[in-house]
């Protein structure tokens, strides 16, 4: 065995032992450091967009207003039934919504859902509001909804009045993507 | 020059694999033919027949976490109508007990651990779980007396007997393997056959 | 055929020993409920629940219950039901299981609740009330003890509630059964703000 050869071997031996360490350290120390599937765990908004459009999910939304109402009226100008209990406000948000090329629209129409935040973190999940003007979900068969032509939908949300002056907008989640953008007015 | 382990490796390849190369093709092809042979006739598990006691009915017994005590079965048929189509259900009558000594815990009765054996090679018919006084999946709290209850088997519609076999599973309170990180407190799980009851039943016409 | 050579035997007990570090290091592997935080309170106490809050109003014994215009159903021990009240804090809560738990080690599981088996909880800043009711054995009962155990796998501190109900003997476990109840009609739910 010639030297040569001994210290060929002997630097291939140790430069694939120092490439093992090295890629374990990674896989060991990826959990901590800034791992996507983590942060998107731990409920951190990934951008903030000020009313958009702003395209998730293969769906563009844009917040068009956020309104506070003491109660909601449908067509014929009676109450909308909503669990309100004493001291809530409900909180109307409108969006143009474009669903985009690619995005899977069948009978039930695709997801599109926001979540009401403030500033201090809280999260409210719409609710329905059954003979509402505007339609609350994209799967309604009496609005039907047209690959890349926007569409005014609303999302209702039932908030305590202490909180109406921390809302900062509405914010919207995929998983796959693993995304939260925040609209905000 | 070789080192010496390359040198041993070589003589140990030669005396072992080499010089009896063809005796190691003929093993490796033997095991792969068997192989194949075993995997299309569907392997080798003996016909055991039945394992556990087959007793009548009435008749009380533990089996895992629960005593039973097997009272009554009944064919029930309901007849063909305009939207439905003619059907039978089988309902047994049983006392349930929880005796779960080991967590002192109150459970329902799983569906899966009470069957009726239709025998001639088909799958047993698993039940509903326990209904007891009027109320579905009635959970049984240890501690307390035996409860009256009844379970339901679907069945087709020309369903007939007159002592049907139910067979009751047993789980044990056993521990699982921590080797993958799986916790190693022990639980309630693999249940086994425990007991097969002949039930005399009766059968009735239910119209709606 | 090196398959002895010293340093091939170095790297595979090293990966081994990485393989092994890397399991230990991710938290959200970890099956075994070491890291359970639990609240200790006792009834009319509110107990944190991470930033939310349960507190337990009400114990009632009563020997059948009504759920909506059912049938009363009875039993041969007695039902025990717990009247609670949750404030939602910021953060999520999840799910949790609802159990009563004695000093004999047994464990009573609901028989029915206003809407779920465990504690409910509704959006941040309201408060939901609600009622569990659990068919236990009248002569174990020394002890009584309503748990809330968290079913979040996803965090490292799993959080769980622990109430005394205030039966600590079974001369006071009698005294409730003597003035048992003929009946429990469990209530409906009320939403209000916190």
């Amino acid at each position: 065995m010639n030297p040569s050869n001994r210290l060929l071997r002997l630097t291939a031996q140790v430069s694939l032992l120092i490439a093992l360490l090295a890629v374990s350290a990674f896989l060991l120390l990826r959990v901590y450091l800034d791992d996507e599937e983590t942060v998107y765990d731990n409920g951190a908004v990934t951008e903030v967009v000020e009313q958009g459009p702003a395209t998730i999910g293969l769906v563009e939304w844009k917040l068009d207003s956020l309104q506070p109402y003491t109660q909601l009226m449908d067509a014929e100008k009676k109450k909308i039934d909503l669990d309100q209990p004493a001291g809530s406000v409900v909180i109307v948000a409108t969006a143009s919504v474009t669903p985009k090329d690619g995005l899977k629209m069948d009978s039930d129409g695709f997801i599109c859902e926001a979540k009401l935040r403030d500033d201090r973190g809280n999260l409210w999940k719409s609710q329905s509001a059954y003979g509402f003007p505007l339609p609350t979900y994209c799967g309604d068969d009496d609005h039907p909804f047209v690959r890349n032509r926007a569409s005014k939908i609303a999302q209702v949300y039932v908030v305590p009045e202490s909180a109406v002056q921390h809302l900062t907008g509405i914010q919207i989640e995929n998983l796959e993507e693993r995304r939260r953008i925040l609209l905000t007015r | 020059m070789e080192s010496l382990d390359d040198v041993i490796d070589a003589m140990i390849a030669d005396r072992v694999i080499h010089r009896h190369r063809r005796k190691w093709l003929i093993a490796i092809a033997l095991v792969v033919v068997l192989a194949v042979v075993i995997f299309f006739t569907g392997g080798w598990r003996e016909k055991k027949g039945r394992t556990v006691d087959t007793v009548d009915a009435p008749t009380t017994f533990e089996a895992g976490r629960f005593e039973f005590g097997v009272t009554s079965a009944q064919i029930i048929r309901t007849p063909k109508t305009t939207y439905d189509p003619a059907k039978a259900r089988v309902e047994l009558s049983y006392d349930v007990k929880n005796i779960d000594d080991e967590e002192r815990k109150s459970t329902t009765l799983q569906g899966k651990l009470v069957l009726l054996v239709v025998g001639g090679g088909e799958d047993p018919i698993e039940s509903n779980g326990a209904t007891c006084r009027g109320a579905i999946n009635w959970v049984f709290v240890y501690g307390l007396p035996a409860e009256s209850c009844t379970t339901k088997f679907d069945v087709p519609a020309d369903f007939t007997g007159d002592k049907l076999e139910f067979g009751f599973l047993a789980e044990s309170h056993d521990s699982d393997i921590g080797l993958l990180g799986a916790s190693e407190d022990p639980y309630w799980q693999n249940e086994k056959a425990a007991m097969v009851v002949r039930v005399p039943t009766t059968t009735t016409t239910e119209t709606k | 055929m090196k398959l002895y050579r010293t340093s091939t035997v170095l790297v595979g007990v090293l990966f081994v020993l990485l393989g092994g570090l890397t399991r230990l290091a991710t938290p959200e592997r970890v099956y075994d409920s070491e890291n359970r935080e639990i609240v200790h309170g006792t009834i009319g106490e509110p107990l944190k629940y991470r930033d939310s809050t349960i507190t337990v109003h009400r114990v009632k014994f009563a020997k059948a219950y009504v759920d909506d215009d059912d049938k009363p159903v009875e039993t041969n021990g007695v039902f025990v039901a717990v009247e609670y009240e949750t404030v939602r804090g910021t953060e999520d809560v999840g799910s949790n299981d609802a159990s009563l738990s004695t000093d004999e080690g047994t464990e009573y599981r609901p028989v029915a609740a206003t809407i779920i088996d465990g504690a409910d909880f509704v959006e941040p800043g309201f408060a939901r009330s609600g009622s569990l009711v659990f068919e236990v054995n009248s002569a174990d009962l020394a002890g009584l003890t309503l748990n809330f155990v968290s079913l979040q796998f996803w965090t490292v501190l799993t959080q769980d509630v622990s109430v005394d109900l205030g039966v600590p003997d079974d001369k006071i476990a009698q005294q409730l059964l003597d003035t048992a109840s003929p009946e429990y009609v469990i209530p409906k739910t009320v939403t209000r703000v916190a």
